[in-house]
């Protein structure tokens, strides 16, 4: 049976004026998805993926669930507008021996089909019951719902419904740079604020050989995997030894973390000033570790010169991991290159850290001159 | 580029590339096959078989071919003990991870497994493997030299030491790091199986070989077409095969490493917080160290950042980022700082003495770095 795939948005509908940019840019972000596997196009507030010849059904589905602003997805079998062929379409096509309760829907697109939608509900409801006595009719709690949408071009039948990604077109939202360590954290922050609709940029700091060019490349791979739903993304890698070394000789030990990510944050945000983004992203969650109580937060936030998002802020660890496996990203944050930058831990880091203390501390190094040589001597790769 | 990381696998020698190259362009047969190209192929599965048992003193009918040491090592293993019969093994405390985690898997089908330590030299003694047999032990399973030290255990001692409390138990010993280094002697060691690996000694991956004694049942693990009489089913890896014989027909002297070895030994003695977890008398391709509290991790980037290839413990671990259980358990220091150096009959005088000259530059910057 010829196929179909049917994507149904959500949120973009209440954009009042601006949605059509928003349903172009979707529907241009699903066909660079799908690439030639199929044909992209709205009809109303539906799109539609039409599958090239021979393409994969399968794929073309795996591919339209990672693109944000997609709700949900269903995969139809296109048959003859008549009653025999929708009925003996919705007996053959959806898997009905899966369930136990079912309802038709019927829409009528075209007014031309002689039968009213409920007309064509009862009857394909008492085809199906025939074909499977197990079945049940359930109109309020169905286990299924059979759908018939007959169109000009012929009659769609569809079961269940895949679940999209939800969230805003990739591409509508501006855009971040990402601070991406190589944990389970960060990747699940970029891909909250790129569900949003932005496209980002990431920042990594590396220090070797404190930590390892394996490491590194494991950053890279989650970058990878945080591309294929933003469509692509650049990983600025800023070289961090002697700003930590530094740091560690002349700094009070306590100190170093809040100072490192002081640091760090200075850094993003001038990164991201240069290639246009407009706020950096951190997979910070409050109280996680000791520069992530809500003092050091703020000591943290005191030296950004634009917004930080930290979409996790309120999210629990088993949250996290739970999205991070939904991404596919946990397995790879889990792989051990973990980096050495334990050494440059204090054993007992300062959780209420005081401004003004930090800045004195701050004080005792070229802050500035490190924080220039480590945007010059920065690197960049295109994943 | 210094490669000083012989013990995680050497640079296959020209001699074997040539062979498997040969081999896989030109004996392209099934050994299984009756028609010509199979009975080419069969003739040099049998020519290697040859070849490899004369370098391990053996008889060509006590070599089965295995695709490397882990396999060698799970087949001997889990062939020799069955846990429906009850029964214990005795193994030691630092096996490579291919004993070990087979003897755990054991362990989860109700075997007792006693795991003995080493002393502080890293070297498990006879006496501590007579102290742990019991009349029910079916298995005795102790490396000939651990991978991470060099340090070389009594293996030549110990199926005389089982022979008073569990005559009929079986002895095995992973000798993956010592084969090609030190004689490999089945029969005066009185060994049931021995594990080797082509990929340690200039062959390439993809062979092994486990040797089992004429008379000793093994079990069988893997089940399939019948190949190296049932005990290693599957298509032979006739090239890498080849090429592991022409590794043995090519073995030649050690003797420059030991010279090597103790210059490198000297050479990181002399530095200050340096300490040698390997003992004096190991194997002198292994030399293990720790750099004061520096983590192995850090010497092992800083090192291979300056060109100098080492490995923190094992490469198996390292890749898993696992602190080495061997150093922990012969008490050394810093158990997290071991670095490996391991050498080989192609390294250099000139590779170590600018190896030595990396290290003395790079190493006392680090740790006063930190």
């Amino acid at each position: 049976m010829k196929e179909i795939v049917l994507i149904k948005y959500g949120e973009i509908i209440l954009k009042g004026l601006n949605r059509h940019i928003f349903e172009d840019k979707l529907v241009k972000n699903i066909q660079h998805a799908v690439g030639k596997t199929a044909k992209v196009y709205k009809s109303r507030a539906t799109l539609y993926a039409e599958p090239s010849e021979g393409a994969d059904v399968d794929e073309i589905i795996q591919k339209v669930k990672r693109v944000f602003g997609v709700v949900y997805i269903v995969r139809a079998g296109i048959c003859e507008k008549n009653i025999d062929a929708i009925g003996k379409a919705a007996i053959e096509y959806i898997p009905m021996d899966q369930y136990k309760s079912f309802k038709v829907e019927t829409k009528r697109a075209d007014k031309t089909f002689p039968k009213a939608s409920p007309e064509v509900s009862a009857a394909i409801g008492g085809m199906l019951l025939e074909a499977f006595p197990h079945l049940t009719v359930d109109v309020h709690a169905p286990e299924v719902v059979v759908s018939v949408e007959i169109r000009e071009g012929g009659a769609y039948v569809y079961g269940a419904k895949i679940k999209g990604p939800g969230g805003m077109p990739t591409g509508t939202a501006g855009k971040v740079m990402l601070m991406l360590s190589g944990g389970i954290d960060s990747p699940v922050a970029g891909y909250m604020l790129a569900r949003r609709g932005t496209v980002m940029d990431a920042v990594h700091f590396f220090s070797p050989p404190f930590t390892s060019e394996k490491a590194k490349e494991k950053v890279l791979d989650l970058a990878r995997i945080l591309a294929k739903y933003t469509g692509g993304m650049r990983v600025h890698i800023v070289p961090f030894t002697e700003q930590q070394l530094q740091m560690k000789a002349k700094c009070p030990t306590e100190h170093l973390t809040i100072l490192m990510r002081r640091m760090m944050m200075r850094i993003a945000c001038a990164l991201a000033e240069k290639s246009g983004a407009g706020a950096v992203v951190t997979g910070e969650s409050l109280g996680q570790v000791a520069s992530q109580t809500l003092e050091a937060i703020a000591v943290t936030d005191a030296c950004a010169d634009m917004p930080c998002f930290r979409p996790l802020i309120g999210m629990d660890k088993e949250d996290i991991i739970s999205v991070a496996r939904e991404i596919d990203s946990y397995e790879t944050s889990i792989l051990p290159y973990e980096d050495c930058c334990t050494i440059f831990v204090p054993k007992h880091p300062a959780t209420k850290p005081k401004l003004s203390k930090i800045l004195e501390s701050e004080a005792l190094i070229d802050a500035e001159g490190l924080i220039k040589k480590a945007i010059e001597e920065t690197e960049y790769v295109d994943v | 580029m210094i490669y000083l990381d012989n013990s995680a696998t050497t640079r296959p020698s020209a001699i074997a590339l040539d062979a498997f190259r040969h081999t896989a362009e030109s004996v392209f047969g099934n050994p299984s096959s009756v028609h010509a190209p199979g009975t080419e192929a069969a003739k040099l599965l049998k020519a290697a078989r040859e070849t490899v048992a004369a370098a391990m003193h053996a008889e060509p009918s006590t070599i089965y071919f295995t695709s490397g040491g882990t396999l060698a090592d799970n087949l001997a293993v889990l062939g020799a003990v069955n846990p429906k019969q009850g029964g214990s093994v005795v193994t030691t405390a630092i096996e490579h991870p291919a004993v070990k985690s087979t003897c755990a898997f054991l362990e989860k089908q109700g075997v007792r497994v006693t795991y003995v330590k080493p002393g502080k030299d890293g070297v498990v003694s006879q006496e501590a493997i007579r102290e742990a047999l019991t009349a029910d032990t079916v298995l005795v399973s102790v490396m000939h030299v651990n991978n991470e030290t060099g340090a070389i255990m009594p293996v030549e001692k110990i199926k005389a030491t089982m022979q008073a409390i569990c005559p009929r138990a079986l002895f095995h010993t992973d000798c993956v790091q010592s084969f090609g280094k030190l004689p490999i002697m089945p029969r005066a060691w009185g060994a049931d199986f021995i594990s080797v690996s082509a990929h340690k000694m200039h062959g390439l991956r993809g062979a092994g070989a486990l040797y089992i004694a004429q008379g000793v049942h093994l079990r069988p693990s893997i089940f399939g077409g019948g190949q190296e009489k049932d005990i290693v089913p599957g298509t032979e890896n006739l090239p890498a095969i080849a090429a592991f014989a022409a590794a043995c027909r090519a073995l030649g002297s050690q003797d420059k490493v030991y010279a090597l070895s103790a210059r490198l030994r000297q050479a990181l003695s002399a530095m200050p917080g340096v300490y040698i977890n390997s003992p004096q008398d190991a194997l002198p391709h292994i030399l293990n160290v720790s750099f004061g509290k520096l983590p192995s991790e850090v010497v092992t980037n800083a090192l291979s950042n300056a060109g100098v290839c080492v490995s923190s413990g094992s490469a198996c671990a390292a890749a898993r980022s696992e602190k080495s259980y061997v150093l922990r358990a012969m008490d050394a220091p810093n158990p997290d700082s071991g670095v490996r150096f391991s050498l080989s009959d192609t390294t250099t005088e000139a590779e170590i003495e600018e190896a030595i000259r990396i290290i003395q530059t790079i190493i006392p910057m680090l740790m006063a770095a930190v």
